[in-house]
């Protein structure tokens, strides 16, 4: 069975150096991370080549760096992966990355099942699978919190809708992201990771892939950044003072006054 | 092909840009800006930088806009009933109609309910676009988009919004990439721009530490989804007019999911949603040892619980109480938050209007800047002193 | 400050506690919030011939900040940063703080580059400017309760798992203002004032002396928090570090800072046997100079069980996969950079499966977000053990844990192992092995399921502690003695020894105001 996980490289959003809870380095400049949703599609796909084997491959369009998460993958027992780096796939919006992912994917031969996290914690929210899909034209299912393969070749998904649970079966090639439910992603071992050290990434770019250049990177986007700035604060409210038991009968004398009752009936069992 | 540009005769080298690009691709070369490979442009620096020393420039591309007008709201529906997010959404279009003219549509796939075609115009369509079919009663994440990209080729919007629930976020980028136009997913805030007339969708952006202004200028429709409780529904007003048009459709050849099975879920187990009180723990609580104090603190108040994204990634609490961009959004009218830090990420899950008490041993923590009454304090002590006063009783250690 | 101590019982009631289970009583407490403060303070109980209990944070577990009666000072409000300076010689920010300013409050300022800066000289001014100018820095000392005061550190010479490679406090202190029972002053600087000979002379502000003999006892050589710091030829200032408050009140501390390390990472190794694991505690702690891990902890096969039966019935931890039935060794690494730290998880990984590890059974932790999710398995087992207990509390309300803070030369870490093991297994009570192995020291926690379990745990430690005392080691190795193993101070030192450290304080504190009780009993008794 070929399966293929994206993968992202994004930014770890934290700026503290020194963690003052945990007392804990954080490593010095910009730190840049696996996707921590991509880690669970990375670790689905392993479980079902253990079970069904096959071939895991491991896609990620970033910048030269993202080199140190397809090594990871590798460490974590993925066989293959391939970067997709060039300047010119810079700026791209998820059509944009789904057109050039899309590209990747039939430049190596197609392949059985697609894996995605279900989003990025950097800014798209769970786009590129399905446009990745769509451009395919492969079916996709989303939040997928279950996989199993079965003997006729199809792959029964479970998923919870917004008020349901749904089991359903997917004909392969198909698509799924995964969310965090569907399993725990294994630690990278001291093994895994000096196996990975000598293995190789395939790069490509712009060039080897058979693409329309109009439809990647920045010009390939249908929609751009403008504008981007810290978030507004309301302004400050009232500072309450005082032991905890005073602080307390405050905030009981706000729920009285407001008119927020204490409850007698319908206590919700949070 | 895109281009940034540092002018530097306008750098003075005062060096903001530099910590505000959150990829890390800039550095000072002889006191001069310098843009390495690493630049994604995303244009924050040119936000920042107060001398316009920061040049982006892009290529226009083919102009669709003339064609397309009217604003579309999927109406999502569940057994046959408009989600409320499809009459918060109509309200939003209505307020941006008031900004530039146009024709709102609410597009709905399912049933033919002529009941809920009323009360979408009530809550403010000007008119009600169906394909009804037995296929789509059930919402099927393959079948829709087909659907709804032919009707979007047919009809051209110039604006198309969707709910960002489960089902809208599976949907929306597939009928956009099948499009070949752009989708902005979970926009906390739309608006007209005043000068082209361009649809303004704004959102949190790097985990809720930016926030980010996104802009569809060529293609069409303007795809945006907005997560439920954002947006306001208007009142219901039934007097309003709207015609309900039926569109022709052959589903034939259209493939969709096979569904083995539906298993239906008591609504909403934890019961945030409708939740009038909140209680929120963030991992300034301490431990998961901890949580037993709140659950009996949010009983003893008739409150929900509900968790921040740490506090679940550590596995504390279930994901279903997760408040956040990447969560839930809920409405209450108090929001008690205790060890919560208050990222831009997690407050983006609560309503403008809510009532916010923050407690928190950390006087830097940025929720104090939102909350409306702050106590700066050990989180466990005022909890267990609430509950003692509550007559809750013991508190579990 | 008012005058008077706070003396509503209702505001007292919070404040007879640490984080020991031991509860005390006072009449009135004080919170001062300067040096001058304190001194009013220190009058107020002078002139009414009450004992005074000094208090930081009241993280401690051993009851050296529970009072016994009279009035308490409790430092909370002191928590300011006072000033920042630069140590040409060794090329490093240092910075002064008053006592109750907690140790992650300071991490998180330095991390921040944010201090109020109001009132601090020009100089500190300066200096600060240029730390902020510059690279990361931070506070290098490590403790696992990271809400702890900077004086609490200072008066119980913490440690914690990094304090390996880093050292416990009395490694980052570079001087010290205390204030005797009696209001004089003093200021103490590393390298400023030597004992001789076992004697000494101490020079205070206003030109006085407090001069006696120190006592003769020698330190074992492990890792030892029990009793005063003595050496013959001593600097002054570790007479103040590790001395439970007993000799003065500290109203400034002045820190040693270092760069942040610019990586680390972190590795969890399992495996079948306890020899096994020793092995490649053996080899790590070969390791030197530039290859010195930041840390070795040792986690034994109870404390892998009792998490993994939380991952199963409570759900918890999910952020881990599930834990194997095994021990566990965790080792971390710092490195300025990217291509050491590489080298360094080679060299480590070669290391190991040289002293018989399986690297295939290793969780590898390289970015910060692993390192976080090992932090959680680390600090879960201490809080496990805590909400078991509170658990079985509630069954039997006189239950409460027992834990141990012995450690050992470097020659009998086997030995003390098997002995642990041994005793916990032919008692057949609920016991787990957890600590800081690099120094040969371990937590064993006997979880008592019934009240001859609670006696049972209680005897098995003393005989342990005998036994441990025989072999060179030392009854308390991190926590100090406070008041609740003042039996065991005894034991390990002997009549003697206790005596002298009588005498010591007493040239200090004659009047025996300053935290009675804490390591020895004034009166002679025990």
């Amino acid at each position: 069975m070929e399966i293929v996980v994206c993968v992202k490289q994004v930014p770890a959003s934290t700026r503290v150096r020194l963690n003052p809870v945990t007392n804990t380095i954080v490593r010095e400049g910009i730190e840049l991370m696996l996707n921590p949703f991509d880690a669970y599609a990375v670790e689905e796909a392993l479980r079902l080549r253990e079970k069904a084997g096959g071939r895991v491959t491991v896609l990620s369009m970033g910048i030269p760096s993202a080199e140190g998460i397809l090594r990871h993958a590798l460490g974590l027992g993925a066989d293959r992966a391939v970067l997709l780096s060039d300047k010119r796939f810079a700026g791209a919006d998820t059509l944009a990355t789904a057109y050039t992912l899309a590209a990747a994917v039939r430049f190596l031969g197609g392949c059985d099942l697609i894996l995605c996290g279900r989003q990025a914690v950097d800014g798209d929210t769970a786009q590129v699978g399905p446009s990745l899909a769509q451009k395919l034209g492969i079916p996709h299912l989303s939040a997928v919190s279950r996989a199993r393969l079965l003997s006729s070749g199809e792959l029964l998904c479970e998923k919870l809708a917004d008020e349901a649970h749904l089991e359903i079966k997917l004909q392969l090639p198909a698509l799924i992201t995964v969310v965090k439910e569907i399993n725990t992603p294994r630690f990278l071992s001291l093994k895994g990771y000096l196996r990975a050290r000598g293995a190789k990434v395939e790069t490509l770019g712009a060039d080897e892939l058979n693409i329309d250049p109009t439809r990647i990177g920045l010009e390939g986007s249908a929609t751009q950044v403008v504008f981007t700035a810290a978030a507004e604060r309301r302004k400050a409210g009232k500072a309450i003072s005082g032991t905890p038991d005073e602080a307390a009968a405050s905030i009981l004398g706000t729920l009285l006054q407001k008119g927020w009752q204490r409850p007698t009936s319908e206590v919700n069992r949070g | 092909m895109a281009e940034i540009r540092v002018l530097v005769d306008k750098c003075t080298g005062c060096r903001k840009c530099v910590p505000a690009c959150p990829y890390g691709a800039i550095s000072m070369d002889a006191k001069k800006a310098r843009i390495s490979d690493a630049c994604v442009y995303c244009a924050a620096c040119v936000q920042v930088c107060r001398f316009d020393a920061i040049a982006l420039r892009t290529e226009p591309a083919a102009d669709e806009a003339a064609e397309s007008s009217g604003i579309w709201v999927f109406a999502e529906q569940s057994e046959g009933k408009a989600l409320p997010v499809a009459l918060e959404l109509l309200g939003e279009a209505r307020a941006l109609a008031s900004k530039k003219p146009a024709k709102i549509s609410a597009v709905w796939l399912g049933p033919p309910a002529p009941e809920q075609f009323q009360n979408l115009i009530a809550h403010g369509a000007d008119e009600v676009l169906t394909v009804t079919d037995e296929r789509l009663t059930w919402r099927d994440e393959l079948l829709y988009p087909q659907v709804l990209t032919r009707l979007a080729e047919a009809y051209k919007p110039e604006i198309f919004l969707f709910g960002a629930t489960g089902f809208g976020r599976s949907i929306a980028p597939r009928t956009a990439s099948a499009l070949d136009t752009g989708l902005t997913a979970d926009c906390t805030r739309l608006d007209i721009d005043p000068g082209n007339g361009l649809l303004l969708q704004t959102r949190p952006a790097f985990g809720g530490n930016l926030l980010a202004t996104i802009l569809c200028r060529s293609r069409r429709p303007q795809m945006a989804s907005v997560r439920p409780k954002v947006m306001r529904a208007l009142p219901a007003d039934y007097t309003r007019r709207g015609s309900v048009r039926s569109a022709p459709m052959d589903l034939r050849g259209m493939p969709g999911l096979e569904i083995i099975s539906v298993r239906t879920d008591a609504r909403d187990g934890a019961g945030l949603e409708s939740a009038e009180i909140v209680v929120g723990v963030g991992r300034g609580i301490g431990g998961a040892r901890q949580v037993g104090l709140y659950r009996q603190l949010a009983a003893a108040l008739g409150a929900g619980l509900a968790a921040t994204r740490a506090v679940v990634d550590l596995g504390w609490l279930e994901y279903a109480r997760q408040v956040g961009q990447t969560g839930i959004t809920i409405a209450p009218k108090l929001y008690l938050a205790f060890g919560i830090s208050g990222s831009v990420q997690h407050m983006a899950g609560l309503a403008e209007n809510t009532y916010i008490i923050a407690v928190n041993k950390d006087e830097n923590a940025p929720i104090f800047a939102a909350a409306d009454e702050r106590v700066r304090a050990d989180c466990g002590e005022v909890a267990d002193a609430l509950l003692k006063q509550l007559g809750g009783g013991a508190s579990s250690s | 400050m008012r005058p008077e101590p706070y003396s509503n019982p209702d505001a007292i009631q919070p404040f007879l506690s640490d984080e020991s289970s031991s509860t005390g009583c006072a009449e009135g407490i004080f919170f001062p919030q300067n040096e001058a403060e304190i001194r009013e303070a220190l009058r107020f109980c002078r002139q009414t011939g009450a004992p005074v209990t000094i208090q930081g944070a009241r993280t401690g577990i051993t009851g050296g900040a529970v009072p016994s009666g009279g009035q308490i000072i409790n430092l909370s409000r002191c928590n300011r940063a006072l000033g920042m300076g630069w140590d040409e010689p060794n090329q490093r920010f240092t910075l002064t703080v008053q006592p109750g300013m907690l140790f992650s409050q300071t991490q998180k300022a330095l991390a921040e580059r944010d201090f109020d800066t109001g009132g601090w000289s020009a100089e500190s001014q300066s200096v600060y400017r240029r730390f902020c100018a510059g690279g990361r820095w931070y506070f290098p000392a490590d403790i696992t309760e990271t809400s702890a005061s900077i004086g609490g550190m200072v008066s119980t010479n913490a440690s914690g798992a990094k304090s390996y490679l880093y050292g416990p406090m009395r490694a980052h202190v570079l001087g010290v203002r205390a204030l005797l029972a009696d209001g004089r002053a003093l200021l103490l600087r590393r390298g400023g004032q030597h004992a001789r000979n076992g004697c000494f002379q101490l020079r205070l502000e206003d030109g006085s002396l407090v001069e006696g003999m120190l006592p003769t006892y020698r330190m074992p050589r492990v890792k030892n928090a029990s009793g005063y710091y003595i050496e013959p030829d001593m600097d002054l200032l570790d007479l103040f570090i590790g001395a439970e408050g007993t000799l003065g009140v500290v109203t400034e501390i002045t820190i040693a800072l270092a760069p942040v390390p610019a990586c680390g990472w972190g590795v969890l190794v399992f495996f079948d046997d306890t020899p096994s694991a020793l092995r490649c505690v053996r080899a790590l702690q070969r390791l030197r100079a530039e290859h010195k891990p930041a840390a070795i902890e040792y986690f034994d096969r109870a404390c892998l069980e009792m998490i993994r039966r939380e991952q199963s019935e409570l759900h918890s931890h999910q952020s881990l996969p599930w834990l194997p039935a095994a021990e566990a060794v965790y080792a971390e690494f710092h490195h300025a950079d990217a291509a050491s730290m590489d080298a360094g998880v080679e060299a480590v990984a070669n290391l190991l499966q040289a002293a018989g590890a399986n690297l295939a059974d290793t969780w590898l932790a390289l970015t910060s977000q692993d390192l976080d999710k090992l932090i959680d398995f680390r600090h879960a087992v201490p809080e496990s053990i805590n909400r078991i207990i509170a658990e079985r509390k509630r069954e039997n309300p006189g239950l409460t844990k027992l834990g141990t803070d012995m450690a050992v030369p470097d020659e009998k870490l086997e030995w003390v192992l098997d002995l642990y093991s041994g005793s916990i297994r032919q008692l057949e009570l609920d016991g787990l092995k957890f600590g800081h192995i690099g120094d040969n020291h371990l937590h064993v926690n006997i979880l008592p399921r019934s009240a001859r379990e609670y006696a049972e745990g209680k005897a098995l430690f003393l005989d342990w502690a005998r036994q441990i005392i025989a072999a060179g080691g030392t009854v308390s190795a991190e926590h100090g003695i406070g008041k609740l193993k003042t039996t065991q101070l005894l034991a390990m030192y002997g009549e003697q020894a206790v005596a002298e450290m009588r005498a010591l304080k007493s040239c200090f504190d004659p009047l025996g105001m300053l935290n009675p009780g804490n390591m020895f009993a004034l009166d002679g008794s025990v």
